[in-house]
């Protein structure tokens, strides 16, 4: 106890965050509702169209400008990541046939020793009699 | 004099309490690259972004039916497999199942046009297909997570001549009457979905983290305060890193799959009405005969339980069960205490379902 009002002593902070916490729920559903009004949500549609309408505005007039100084514009970057995308997608696509070809290869072949062995599907489930694990101490409810 | 000492001891403590913080998070500070998704596993197939997984069984003998995890569109897949020890697939191989998992992959801008009927009535049935194809069994057990839920149950309520033995969804929704503010934004016309699309493209993964951060404005700032009282706690660090990374780590959802469900599923609630239609043909999620648990968590601010408890009494089968967990969206599926509360449970109702 006294080592807490210590604590308290030395980290006043703290006791601002414990209360932040503690009413992170309330004030976020009480903004959440704020948020939920007609006219609030009507105006973050409004305010998301114009940021929306200025970003292009802005991509637009930056495009040229890089476009002059020959240098790359996001939207270019977005273009090569697309490009690697597709590349990493071919990639994972020659994976999967190279591991299916492996497998047909394992199955045919002539020393069936050499072959990775199959589990078996047969399991059963355990008889209920072991105990369930304690609880973690930790709450978690993000 | 004495209180000359005291004053002296809590500086000294106060000093070597603040030193040992900076420690502590100077050692954390690489956190970001710590290893995730390390359950080893193999690409069994990939076509465009999508990616089905096998993860490599651990036992020599196993279940019968094998798992498919369908996961959610807007979430990267590895929130089921963060890290040793923190993993849910891990766990599920441990315990004798068979693992599949399909990664939808980052959409890109060829990939706009993909609508949510795509997910259902194609790539699902498509790495179904492969899944049989690689294991010799016909049967699977689905786990959808969020919104991999609803593609699962939407695709088993679809295709009577189904192999879906099992189905378990978790925190997936399936009325938005439960989820008051997107409700209220898609009812107000508050957002110009068919504006932004056609402009954007796809949904960046920035926006879709915006609108969850609006269900709880101040959740990162409290976490974060949690963070420095917990500072010499390296467990905890290490889990709220990697918990941070993957929330970091958005996905973009394709154009025309959120128009659609920004329509179909937020505004018109079409899924509980059972008038969605995927593909031509209207979803009645009645026509789903696979056993059927369904798992909700309690704090869940993202698919509160108003969203998501509707879904068992719609679901037509007679065997059906439903859990409701302690924790949030997140936390139900991979916090600390997962391995206590969630993962045992969908192992052992699946274990007597999977002979």
């Amino acid at each position: 106890m006294s080592q807490d009002r210590d604590n308290y002593f030395m980290e006043p902070m703290r006791m601002w965050r414990e209360w932040v916490q503690k009413s992170e729920k309330q004030w976020s559903e009480a903004l959440t509702g704020m948020m939920a009004d007609e006219k609030s949500s009507k105006m973050f549609g409004h305010y998301f169209q114009e940021w929306l309408h200025a970003q292009n505005m802005f991509t637009e007039m930056v495009g040229q400008q890089l476009a002059a100084l020959n240098l790359p514009s996001r939207a270019d970057v977005l273009g090569v990541e697309d490009r690697l995308g597709g590349v990493e997608d071919a990639l994972s696509t020659l994976t999967a046939e190279i591991h299916q070809l492996k497998k047909q290869l394992a199955t045919s072949s002539q020393a069936p020793s050499a072959a990775p062995t199959k589990p078996r599907r047969t399991r059963k489930p355990q008889a209920k009699a072991e105990s369930s694990p304690k609880q973690a101490s930790k709450p978690d409810d993000k | 004099m004495s209180s000359q000492s005291d004053v002296d001891d809590k500086i000294n403590r106060a000093v070597e309490k603040v030193l040992s913080r900076n420690i502590d998070g100077l050692k954390h500070l690489d956190g970001l690259a710590l290893d995730h998704g390390v359950t080893p596993k193999d690409i069994v197939y990939s076509r465009g972004s999508m990616k089905l997984y096998h993860y490599q069984p651990v036992c020599d003998e196993i279940y019968r039916v094998p798992i498919v995890l369908v996961m959610s569109l807007i979430n990267r897949y590895y929130i089921v497999d963060l890290a040793p020890g923190q993993s849910f697939v891990e766990y599920l191989v441990e315990q004798g199942f068979d693992v599949y998992l399909i990664d939808w992959g980052l959409p890109r801008r060829e990939h706009k046009g993909f609508r949510f009927d795509d997910y259902v009535d194609n790539f699902l049935p498509d790495c179904l297909e492969k899944v049989a194809e690689d294991c010799g069994e016909e049967e699977v057990s689905l786990i959808g997570y969020c919104l991999g839920g609803v593609i699962a149950s939407l695709h088993t309520a679809l295709h009577p001549n189904n192999k879906v033995k099992n189905l378990v969804t978790i925190a997936t929704p399936v009325n938005t009457e439960g989820m008051p503010l997107y409700k209220s934004w898609a009812d107000n016309k508050a957002f110009d979905i068919d504006n932004i699309v056609d402009q954007l493209g796809n949904i960046p993964g920035g926006m879709i983290d915006s609108m969850l951060q609006a269900l709880r404005p101040l959740q990162k700032t409290a976490g974060r305060m949690q963070l420095l009282d917990n500072a010499s706690d390296d467990k905890f660090l290490e889990a709220h890193y990697r918990f941070e990374r993957w929330t970091a780590d958005q996905v973009p959802i394709a154009g025309e799959t959120a128009r659609q469900l920004f329509y179909d599923f937020l505004r018109d609630n079409k899924l509980v009405k059972g008038q969605l239609e995927i593909a031509g043909k209207t979803a009645n999620l009645g026509d789903i005969s696979a056993s059927f648990l369904h798992v909700t968590a309690v704090h869940d601010h993202i698919v509160p339980t108003a969203a998501s408890k509707e879904l068992i009494d719609l679901v037509g089968c007679a065997d059906k069960s439903e859990i409701a967990l302690k924790g949030g969206h997140v936390s139900l599926i991979a916090g600390g205490n997962a391995v206590f509360r969630l993962w045992p449970q969908v192992a052992n109702w699946l274990a007597e379902r999977s002979l």
